[in-house]
């Protein structure tokens, strides 16, 4: 180890200002508590460099294992090394990462593409800091405390799923400042220097205090800025107390709470609070204050006697001071405001009910586990491929006379056939995909409440009769200018009833945009391994052209350009044309998608439900 | 190993926790499905009760957990044991609580011909699955609605059975496997099929507390958990160790009681005024309100116990209304008020 230079060891007596180096920090001190970051979009010189900062200052020997998101759960859990099983004829086991990343750092870029499994298997071991392996003649548990770090590359409608980010505490935007300060720390000098700072706060992260009254106030702001999860406050307590640690306290004090809600809080910020009352309350209704024993030797709060079982819980003490709580309060909500990231106040200031889970998380589960079975093919039973054990055998058989026979092991029977990697055949399914229904609403002029609300009843049917769960369903509103998803491709009645609840109408109609927007998203549904079915809902009077100019004339042109583009896709549509006798326009644009043309003047949500279950079955038949 | 939270210092979930306390005096109910937020503490819940519950005499060497006083619900290997004249010793272990990992196979799940012994040695030998190891125990099973619709058909079916049946790969099995199925879901994030949710016992929700006060003591218990594990349990075991002794003294009880006809006409009457169909949603009213009188000491099942298990016995059958946009749980407040007279909604 160098000698340090006066001024790096100086510069380490400050904690870093931005959350880049920051958290490294944090996540250093308190890896099994903290969970782990979702890197926001960084490049991967300096997720790299984060990543490494991180190790560096845990204890030495800190692992770190990188693993990228088509990783499959038996990578992760470890199982049967088939080859060395083969070889040896005795079971032999692989280590899975989780295990080997073990108090060390995991690192997953593109982690919004995280499988299902693989996903699980992460979450399991930040849950219980180890996992378990299923498996005969395997050790079953193993130790894997992993500080986790996924890299957050989405983009259009992925999402990183919300089960990864609400296990982990940080969520970390490289750029500006806070890049250019995790480059300087991790310069070989100002690294070195926080060494002793990191070990010693690790050493006293135990014995730092906190007092009732920041708990009450995290809990306060994570409940004024609507973030719910349990997780989230205590990840907030932790920063705390991890803070205080590296500032050498064995208190925590204002100033580490109001950075732990910033760090912690802000980034999960669901809702703005609503603005001070004029007079404090004393939320009489909410809790009542119950009467505490004002002894010197009270026991601690979580230490009560606990109720008798047969007593309702009884509601815990509150703090006397009021206007102290409201004051510890307030503070912090202000540092977690100032701290909201750039966009998301407005975000917040705009966001209507709608759900916060938009956009398709993880790929679906590869086509070797689902569907119908359609024989055998060349692999590996890992991933959860199956073995074809017939297939494998009939392939190993002609080549019997030529292997040498395998090698016999002490104890254990010799095997009679030879089996070799290049024998081994794994089953093959069909998957049936599902399909999604994209309701394409014309939202202009004055039946557009009407069309809309027919729509949405049908949304709703569906999705409500939706007995094969493979099905999804979609709504765009075009009116005016432009088109907008109002709900992307989901299952879940719930959300679409949520943003179905709030749907604006008036303007004109830009019938090619709505065409353009359908195929777009006509093609995501295709990519994502579903056949989409598009319902278009409109009088076809098309009043905007493509280039936004209102005319009639141009306007049509263009839709049927557009319907000829759509044509040439080979999409499944029905056209629903709503106008009162029928419009000569709208059946030409159909013919021209060709989609099948429906004319329903008063249509109401189940006559267009009966429609689109016979549109579903005719597409699915004739796919 | 990180230790198991005690069930008594669950703060609030009160629904949850009953919910859980029913189907352990009584896992004839059926599984429990628990739709609810993230980090609202579902997994603790259902960990933290098979923690507390008193461990179970198995049979020594048994593969399947298989207990020694079950008479004919025995694996096809006790069963022979047995007929082999061979008394296994019996050992105490504690209740399995087996996760349900998202992706898992078929073949983790039922199990599977062991294919490393068979290609090795030319053995026939099974590996048993996850249902074998959730035997007597619960089967924790994270985002139920995104689990493949034949998978959940097979755990449904091994719940309902008590036993599970392999035909593949030229082995033939089948060993007990009887387990609390409890499921947890997101209803954003898709919907469970009508069909699935009906053959759960009971359904609850669980919600972060809007109680500031409540959020407050959930965070310092957890926090007071966290940092001194030992000191945090060796408070609450005296908590549950009582809880534990009602479960032990409910599951006596249950067999001396019986339903009235009264009670029986009520349940009934309920069910048909909610329109949920088939017979699920009356038997689960029975068995529950028995076990919840068995829970309380009582003699007689009464309509209040009735009355107080209503909702989470049926919410997850009615049929959904897209007319009526109340929540299925008013409108089995509403059903049971109207029927009986306001004699107070459950809290």
């Amino acid at each position: 180890m160098s000698a340090l230079l006066p001024d790096a060891a100086a510069r380490a007596r400050e904690l870093p200002n931005t959350s880049g180096a920051l958290t490294a920090l944090l996540l250093a001190v308190d890896a099994g508590g903290l969970g782990g970051a979702v890197l926001d979009h960084p490049l991967h010189e300096q997720a790299r460099t984060y990543a490494l900062l991180v190790q560096g200052w845990l204890p030495a020997g800190a692992p770190m294992r990188r693993v990228p998101a088509s990783v499959t759960a038996d990578r992760l859990y470890g199982g049967v090394d088939l080859a060395a099983t083969l070889a040896t004829g005795k079971l032999v086991a692989e280590r899975g990462v989780l295990a080997g990343a073990d108090r060390g750092v995991l690192v997953v870029p593109m982690a919004e593409r995280l499988g299902v499994s693989a996903r699980t298997a992460i979450c399991e071991a930040l849950d219980h800091a180890e996992i378990q392996v299923a498996r005969d003649g395997i050790g079953d548990r193993h130790a894997a405390q992993v500080c986790a770090l996924l890299l957050d590359e989405s983009v259009d409608d992925e999402v990183l799923h919300p089960a990864l980010r609400d296990r982990l505490a940080f969520s970390v935007r490289l750029e500006g400042p806070v890049a250019e300060d995790v480059e300087a720390i991790a310069e070989m000098e100002l690294r070195t220097a926080y060494e002793p700072i990191v070990q010693q706060a690790r050493e006293r992260l135990a014995q730092v205090a906190v007092s009732e009254e920041w708990v009450t106030a995290l809990c306060q702001t994570a409940d004024a800025f609507g973030v719910d999860s349990v997780r989230a406050v205590l990840f907030a307590l932790r920063t705390a107390r991890a803070l205080a640690a590296l500032r050498g306290n064995s208190e925590v004090t204002e100033a580490d709470a109001e950075k732990a809600a910033a760090l912690v809080l802000a980034p999960r910020a669901t809702r703005l609070p609503p603005p001070p009352p004029e007079e404090p309350e004393t939320n009489e209704d909410e809790q009542q204050p119950q009467e505490q024993p004002e002894e010197p030797d009270a026991p601690p709060p979580q230490m009560e006697q606990p109720p008798e079982p047969d007593q309702p819980e009884q509601p815990p003490e509150s703090d006397d001071d009021n206007a102290q709580q409201q004051d510890s309060g307030e503070l912090l909500r202000e540092a977690v405001q100032a701290a909201l990231p750039p966009g998301m106040l407005e975000q917040l200031m705009q966001r209507s009910t709608a759900g916060t889970l938009a956009g398709r998380v993880g790929q679906e589960t590869p086509n070797l586990l689902r569907g119908r079975p359609r024989g055998a093919r060349s692999g590996l039973p890992r991933g959860g491929a199956r073995l074809h054990l017939l297939e494998t055998l009939r392939a190993a058989a002609p080549w019997q006379k030529v292997r040498p026979a395998p090698p016999s092991v002490a104890g254990v029977a010799r095997p009679r056939v030879a089996v070799r990697r290049e024998d081994f055949r794994i089953r093959r399914f069909i998957e049936k995909t599902g399909t999604t229904v994209l309701f394409v609403v014309d939202a202009s002029g004055s039946s557009a409440l009407y069309r809309l609300a027919e729509a949405k009843g049908a949304v709703e049917l569906l999705l409500a009769e939706t007995y094969a769960r493979r099905d999804r369903v979609s709504l765009i509103a075009f009116r005016g200018q432009g088109t907008e998803v109002l709900l992307p491709p989901t299952r879940a009645l719930a959300r679409a009833k949520k943003v179905l609840a709030a749907l604006p109408g008036g303007g004109g109609t830009p019938l090619a945009h709505a065409i353009d927007a359908a195929i777009e998203q006509a093609l995501g549904v295709r990519r994502g391994g579903s056949s989409p079915l598009v319902v278009m809902m409109t009088d076809g009077r098309a009043n905007i052209a493509r280039d936004g100019q209102p005319g009639r004339k141009q306007a049509e042109v263009d839709a049927l350009s557009a319907g000829a583009r759509f044509a040439a896709l080979h999409i499944p549509a029905l056209f629903v044309d709503t106008s009162p006798r029928g419009e000569v326009v709208a059946r030409r644009i159909a013919e021209a998608m060709k989609a099948r043309y429906v004319l329903l003047p008063s249509a109401d949500a189940k006559a267009l439900n009966g429609l689109v279950r016979t549109a579903i079955s005719m597409a699915e038949g004739g796919a | 190993m990180r230790p198991v939270y005690p069930f008594s210092a669950i703060v609030g979930q009160d629904e949850m926790k009953l919910a859980l306390l029913l189907v352990a005096i009584d896992p004839m109910i059926g599984g429990v499905m628990v739709f609810g937020d993230r980090g609202t503490g579902k997994s603790t819940a259902v960990r933290a009760l098979a923690g507390l519950l008193p461990p179970m005499k198995v049979v020594q060497g048994c593969k399947y957990g298989c207990d020694p006083n079950a008479g004919g619900a025995l694996c096809d290997e006790c069963v022979k044991r047995h007929a082999d004249g061979h008394h296994p010793r019996a050992v105490f272990a504690p209740v399995p609580v087996v996760d349900l990992p998202l992706g898992a196979t078929e073949d983790r799940v039922v199990g599977a011909l062991d294919l490393e012994r068979a290609l090795t040695t030319g053995e026939k030998a099974f590996e048993p699955g996850l249902l074998a190891r959730a035997h007597r125990g619960f089967l924790y099973v994270d985002e139920v609605n995104l689990l493949e619709d034949h998978l959940v058909d097979l755990l449904l079916d091994a719940a309902a059975t008590g036993e599970n049946v392999v035909e593949r790969e030229g082995v033939s099995v089948r060993h007990p496997s009887r387990f609390v199925l409890v499921g947890s879901g997101n209803p954003e994030e898709g919907e469970l099929r009508p069909q699935l949710l009906d053959r759960f016992g009971l359904a609850v929700d669980v919600k972060t507390p809007t109680v500031i006060a409540t959020r407050i003591d959930v965070i310092k218990r957890r926090d007071a958990f966290d940092r001194d594990p030992e000191a945090f349990l060796a408070h609450w075991h005296k908590a549950d160790a009582k809880v534990r002794k009602q479960i032990e003294k409910g599951r006596a009880r249950l067999d001396g009681l019986t339903v009235s006809d009264e009670v029986l006409e009520r349940a009934a009457a309920l069910c048909s005024a909610l329109g949920t169909d088939g017979l699920r949603g009356e038997l689960t009213l029975l068995r529950t309100s028995r076990a919840l009188a068995a829970f309380d000491g009582a003699d007689t099942v009464t309509l209040e116990h009735l009355r107080r298990i209503a909702a989470m016995a049926l919410r997850h059958r009615l049929r959904r209304n897209v007319l009526d946009d109340a929540g299925s749980t008013t409108r089995v407040e509403r059903a049971v008020a109207e029927l009986w007279g306001d004699v107070g909604t459950a809290a």
